[in-house]
């Protein structure tokens, strides 16, 4: 090679491995954090849950003075299920009356690390998954306000530099304010590192069917980007006003992605072949399967699932067990479908398992169908909550703090994805945590 | 003389006529608007609600049900990204038979008034001049843009989320 050739190829290798990657912080390179894997799944289980009928596995016992035990969790824990009066499972001869076949071969449990006793400061569902997503709990802030302060979504949009289809926020259907959860108010952060959100139950459900279905899917560059090209300079003239809209910030590309996943899903309802669980037949079961699709077709580096089917514990305990039960389930489907179905996820992806909050010690007085009594959560029982986590790097068989012992919060969260992910030391810096323990620093 | 006279008193009748006290204008104390004027003033972000009824009434020149109202309602919320909600529904009134938008030929007959009735349909005000040479040039050099997708950008840009 000749001398000048050579200069003239070292060079463009040089500034090639020189050229800085802009990030949307303004920083130059992503963050240097090394990550336990590629993506994180978060599962807010499944409406307030409490630890008797969960991880302590009472069933009956503690909750409506019946001396039947047993563990209904079995994808989450190691345990035998109750042998006495069945009531959660699936329709045989009666209600119930035939509990789901086990998923994982292995639980969760053995496969991960369990805190077995956290605390859970905020017993409202929004304020809950608000405290999970932000590592903050927002006091002096009430429903239909976006959180204060930065969702960890916000956190990693704008420090690892994610692009808006890498993260997204999926929820069991739009009440208790949650489609508000996908970003914060923040004034460093805010919409324009804000999540996808998607309520799959409403989007493909009877109402999408009727208004969304139908949809066209314009060609891209024939009448779609005329189409923007109007739009953009409408938008220019009516931005000179000074006014903006919010703008989650999906490429025109990312748009594109997500219309013509909205038509696929349609398509793949119709014909049943939406990755359901076995079992499918509540509103936390169908939302997971949506949520399968949406892992398979972006492969988020964090997705959070909120399920919320076990609320229904105010008045019917019996629906109660038989959501937590269908959770379990669920949760079950969502690992063993990473593991086998989405191969740049399987082996690279860390879940964590945490209700937002528990329920109340003493039932209140509303009875069911088989004369067990509710349970609403706002008192200090309500405060106890389990977490699980599972995947590479995570110590497995390890369980951590005991009833008597709690050890952890769900502020830890936020900075316990951080670590997963890579940037908690730029999610520490921001300042705006409660906590700057990550589950792991408890340990 | 009596033709001096009777001047005189037709200049002075002519005088008081036009000096005569005239009625004020009834002042309201309320600042006066030019509702067509560059961007009219809107500075409220519609609802979800108010953004679906008023596009559906464009469209369909009808008021949209309640129950359909409703509906699509909780469709944009179940959608993070509102922009791709808005383009779904959008397209999925252009899919019906009932939607009421002009031809493309009629359109291209007199671009001019094309524009200045698409304008005050969507936006409820004047074009200006700059806006009118943008879509006259534009439009010329892309004869296959057709009035659904003039109407779309309207229908999804930012002006059109204000009242």
């Amino acid at each position: 090679m000749k001398r000048r050739s050579f200069i003239k190829s070292s060079s463009l290798v040089s500034a090639a491995i020189s050229v800085p990657l802009i990030l949307p912080s303004g920083r130059l390179f992503a963050a240097s954090g090394a990550r336990m894997s590629d993506h994180v799944v978060l599962v807010a289980f499944a409406g307030g849950v409490r630890q008797q009928e969960s991880i302590l596995q009472r069933y009956l016992d503690d909750s409506q003075s019946y001396p039947s035990s047993g563990n209904i969790l079995y994808n989450l824990f190691n345990g035998s299920a109750p042998t006495d009066k069945i009531v959660y499972g699936t329709k045989n001869i009666i209600d119930g009356d035939t509990p789901i076949p086990k998923i994982l071969s292995q639980s969760i449990e053995s496969q991960g690390t369990t805190f077995r006793e956290m605390n859970a400061s905020a017993v409202g569902h929004y304020a809950g998954v608000n405290a999970m997503l932000t590592g903050n709990y927002m006091y002096t802030q009430g429903l239909r306000n976006k959180p204060m302060m930065p969702t960890i979504f916000e956190y990693l949009r704008r420090h690892q530099g994610e692009k808006a289809t890498k993260t997204w926020f999926i929820g069991n259907g739009i009440g208790n304010s949650i489609p508000l959860l996908d970003y914060s108010t923040h004034s460093d952060y805010g919409a324009g590192y804000g999540a996808n959100f998607l309520a799959p139950t409403i989007t493909f459900g009877s109402d999408g069917e009727k208004h969304l279905k139908n949809a066209k899917i314009y060609h891209p560059e024939d009448e779609l980007d005329p189409m923007y090209k109007m739009k953009y300079f409408l938008d220019n003239v009516w931005y000179s006003q000074g006014k903006s809209l919010p703008n989650i910030g999906n490429t025109e590309e990312e748009k594109a992605e997500i219309k013509s996943f909205v038509k696929e899903m349609f398509e793949k309802t119709d014909a049943g072949t939406i990755a359901h669980p076995p079992i499918s037949d509540n509103g936390d079961l169908s939302t997971i399967g949506y949520a399968c699709e949406v892992m398979k077709k972006f492969k988020p580096t964090l997705t959070v699932i909120y399920l919320s089917s076990v609320d229904g514990c105010h008045s019917n305990f019996t629906s109660y067990l038989g959501s937590l039960h269908r959770a379990d389930h669920g949760v079950g489907h969502i690992w063993d479908y990473i593991q086998n179905n989405i191969p740049s996820m399987a082996n690279n992806t860390t879940m964590m398992v945490v209700p937002e909050h528990g329920r109340n010690l003493q039932s209140n007085n509303i009875t069911d169908g088989n004369a067990f009594t509710g349970f609403d959560h706002s008192d200090s029982n309500s405060r106890r909550v389990f977490s699980s986590i599972v995947g590479p790097g995570i110590d497995a068989n390890l369980s951590i703090g005991s009833e008597s012992n709690q050890i952890g919060d769900v502020v830890n969260l936020t900075p316990t994805i951080a670590e997963i992910l890579g940037c908690k030391s730029d999610v520490i810096n921001s300042g705006l945590l409660a906590s700057n323990k990550s589950l792991f620093d408890l340990i | 003389m009596p033709t001096f006279k009777n001047k005189l008193f037709f200049i002075l009748i002519l005088f008081l006529c036009v000096s005569s006290c005239k009625k004020d204008d009834i002042v309201y104390d309320i600042n006066e608007l030019q509702s067509s004027s560059y961007n009219a003033n809107k500075n409220k972000l519609k609802s979800i609600g108010q953004y679906i009824s008023i596009v559906y009434a464009n469209l369909f020149q009808s008021a949209l049900s309640s129950n359909d109202l409703v509906e699509i309602t909780n469709c944009i919320e179940s959608i993070g990204d509102k922009q791709v909600a808005h383009e779904i529904v959008l397209s999925n009134f252009m899919n019906k038979q009932d939607v009421i938008i002009p031809s493309d030929s009629l359109m291209r007959a007199d671009l001019d008034l094309f524009l200045e009735e698409t304008y005050k349909r969507f936006f409820v005000r004047d074009i200006t001049q700059a806006e009118r040479e943008f879509f006259l040039n534009f439009l010329n050099n892309n004869p296959n843009v057709t009035c659904e997708m003039v109407y779309t950008s309207f229908a999804l840009s930012n002006e059109y989320q204000f009242y």
